[in-house]
């Protein structure tokens, strides 16, 4: 091959990356409230198959966490809960999705980092998970804590916050380790229960989870250091602050639908007979909130109709009903834990 | 206006004027592409450009063949992993190509079994999805490796696990470059004198046994040299620490994975191509050979594969440029290759999706541009003359 092929195929190639990158970042949607309800479908980003977050159930429909939050959003725009979209996202094709505008909302359980919600053209919502990360290892090794495991091999996955969080941790104590990185959290789990890693990482919400799906879970132990702050929350695409106030706001109303006592159950009830001003302004007895940003005075109504207030979602999927995981900071603020939602005045 | 039409009329004008269109006509579109993604990832508030490219990576790589830490830069990450994938393309390459020689020959054979066996291993190995069996191995590996406390120890100095094969790591010490060089020039010798055999023949027809004196001259000469020297090289033999053995170079399961399923399957379609370019030489020329007393060796060596290799090559190298491109599926398996620096930690960390999709790009595109390349330059000096 002589020079001057070599230079003609670069040339090709470049031409057509250019216009590859060009139809990716196609116009983004200016009116997503306006195209949603035109569509009349909700598309949401969620992880791929992990139990308690977006799995399908017995019956094929997807079932979770990520979905829950897909369908509260859902009611309060559409006034139906069933017409949303999951697609199963890993990070890079979220955030190539938010840049493209196909989805408008990711509720994929995203760490809230600095890299992440700057410049990247999408913006972060609310925390609806605090969440950090932990070590698992076998109980025959006699570990009790994360200072013990210098040269120690890891097994994780790549496209989370877990790589540079054990990095960081191992320099903090200027100790050594090794690890295999692996594509999906499938192969990392498999790869740690035959026994190629000494330990498994990842944030310990998905921990519990996984030590329940080893082959025997009593083996395992996790320890107590939590070694990063993982806040979980949904993304929307950037520049339209629109549909970010009604996302921000369905989620806010979750929360506060928990505090004020307000269930999927006795909605209606409080709706009629509540004298909480607080409850009769959220659920759109009076005041005009709903109008406000272009929903109609039911919004928040329908949202926690559809799928019960913030407490009833996480029992329902990582709760008792669920994976079986303590709140723990994920509490609200009157009951000891961070989660709280701004007034509804 | 009559002299312009019956320019017009020219066909080589038209002809230009038409291809120069169209040239002027696609750059203008890729420039209106180009400028709407630009207009849009500022509107977005996207950053763009490389200068990631020199930020810490903050990961750790489990093969890396020169010094690399967290504390390196993404570009170091990038470097690392690109030669992960040039090696295991170049030693898959290989591999599968004796692989695939063997299938070739096994599927032409007079012997029953042998044939069979041949016609099962291509049926089985190229109709199986790749990403499949590549699990399948890596999994059957960790599965039968013995685990980290129970290694299998040969004779105290290497040692079998789960976690791989580790055996001593060689320390250069002073006087070591020495034997690099007598290495380098005891394999130009040896080229030597094998193109020296090889004139001689073509001129008296003496044959003269040139592997063989080759292989003596490369082991021997830095043999010689480092008895001169004194062996320059020491040996770190791994010890084992408190959760696997320390030190020493190893060879890991995914890695071995990887090339095992690459060599495998590959080999079924290489074995393909040259069975076809086996079959394409006329069987006359077979039993001439055989008539004037050629061995098997011989018939293949001087007759048939060097036929053979004018229509094997071109296929051949298509079959590379798919191997290549397929290691792209090691992510899957944990073995740090190119890809799964760009679509995986860098992309998360850096968000720079855009830049590390054209820098994926041109990396594999250069790798296989090389390698389409080397075996232009091979077809070239292999193809019969024509006159």
């Amino acid at each position: 091959m002589n020079l001057g092929k070599l230079v003609f195929k670069l040339s090709i190639t470049t031409s057509l990356t250019i216009a590859v990158l060009g139809l990716a970042v196609s116009e983004t949607k200016a009116d997503r409230l306006a195209e949603v309800k035109k569509a009349g479908i909700l598309h949401c980003g969620v992880v791929p198959g992990v139990p308690g977050y977006a799995f399908p159930n017995k019956e094929g429909k997807m079932v979770g966490f990520d979905v829950d939050l897909c369908k509260s959003i859902a009611a309060a725009v559409l006034g139906d809960a069933n017409k949303i979209k999951t697609t199963k996202m890993k990070l890079p094709v979220a955030f190539n999705a938010m840049k493209a505008g196909t989805v408008d909302v990711v509720t994929h359980r995203f760490t809230w980092t600095f890299g992440r919600d700057v410049g990247q053209g999408l913006d972060f919502t609310r925390v609806m998970v605090f969440d950090g990360q932990g070590f698992m290892v076998r109980k025959k090794l006699g570990v009790t804590s994360g200072k013990q495991l210098d040269g120690a091999t890891f097994c994780l996955t790549t496209g989370a916050t877990t790589e540079s969080n054990v990095s960081d941790f191992f320099r903090t104590h200027n100790m050594k380790f090794k690890q295999v990185t692996f594509g999906s959290m499938g192969e990392a789990q498999k790869a740690y229960d035959q026994g190629r890693c000494d330990v498994f990482v990842t944030d310990k919400f998905g921990l519990g989870a996984r030590r329940l799906a080893m082959t025997n879970p009593k083996e395992h132990v996790i320890l107590p250091e939590t070694i990063s702050n993982e806040p979980i929350s949904p993304m929307v695409p950037h520049g339209d602050q629109v549909w970010r106030d009604i996302v921000v706001w369905t989620l806010n109303a979750l929360i506060a639908a928990e505090e004020y006592g307000i269930t999927q159950s006795n909605v209606d009830q409080m709706s009629n007979s509540s004298k909480n001003p607080f409850v009769q302004r959220l659920l759109g007895k009076t005041g005009k909130f709903g109008g406000k940003i272009g929903l109609g005075n039911q919004w928040a109504y329908r949202a926690i109709k559809a799928v019960g207030n913030y407490g009833e979602i996480w029992e329902r999927n990582l709760g008792k009903d669920g994976l079986g995981m303590a709140r723990g900071k994920n509490e609200l603020y009157t009951k000891g834990g961070l989660l709280i939602a701004p007034p509804f005045r | 206006m009559e002299s312009l039409f019956s320019y017009w009329r020219k066909g080589s004008v038209r002809s230009l004027t038409y291809q120069w269109g169209l040239v002027v006509a696609i750059l203008l579109a890729l420039f209106w592409l180009f400028d709407t993604a630009n207009t849009n990832l500022d509107r977005l508030g996207i950053n763009t450009g490389f200068d990631f490219l020199d930020d810490e990576a903050g990961f750790q790589i489990s093969q890396a063949l020169f010094p690399y830490s967290a504390q390196s830069t993404y570009i170091d990450a990038l470097l690392v992993t690109f030669t992960n994938t040039i090696v295991l393309s170049l030693i898959a390459i290989c591999l599968a190509t004796f692989l695939g020689f063997f299938i070739a020959l096994s599927r032409l054979s007079d012997n029953m079994l042998l044939r069979k066996f041949g016609d099962c291993y291509v049926e089985v190995f190229r109709n199986v999805p790749l990403l499949l069996q590549l699990f399948f191995w890596y999994f059957a590996a960790l599965k039968l490796l013995p685990a980290k406390r129970e290694s299998i120890n040969f004779f105290d100095i290497a040692f079998l696990n789960i976690e791989g094969f580790v055996i001593p790591a060689p320390i250069l010490e002073d006087g070591a470059t020495s034997i690099v060089w007598a290495i380098v020039i005891a394999l130009a010798l040896a080229i030597g004198v094998w193109r020296w055999a090889k004139r001689r023949q073509t001129r008296t027809g003496v044959p003269f046994p040139s592997f063989l004196v080759g292989l003596a001259i490369v082991i021997f000469i830095p043999l010689l040299v480092a008895w001169i020297k004194g062996f320059p090289i020491s040996w770190e033999i791994p010890k084992f620490g408190r959760f696997n053995f320390e030190g020493g170079v190893g060879l890991q399961p995914e890695f071995t994975a990887m090339l095992f399923g690459l060599t495998l399957y590959n080999g079924a379609f290489i074995g393909e191509i040259i069975r076809a370019g086996i079959l394409s030489v006329h069987k006359g020329q077979r039993e001439a050979a055989n008539s004037i007393g050629f061995t098997q060796m011989q018939i293949y060596s001087q007759i048939i594969v060097p036929q053979a290799m004018r229509l094997i090559i071109p296929p051949l190298t298509n079959q590379y440029l798919n191997l290549t491109k397929s290691t792209a599926l090691a992510a899957a398996l944990g073995y740090p290759d190119f890809f799964w620096a760009l679509s995986g930690a860098i992309a998360a960390q850096t968000g720079q999706v855009l830049e590390l999709q054209a820098i994926t790009l041109f990396g594999y595109l250069g790798i296989s541009l090389f390698i389409a390349a080397i075996m232009a330059i091979y077809n070239r000096a292999t193809r019969i003359p024509e006159r």
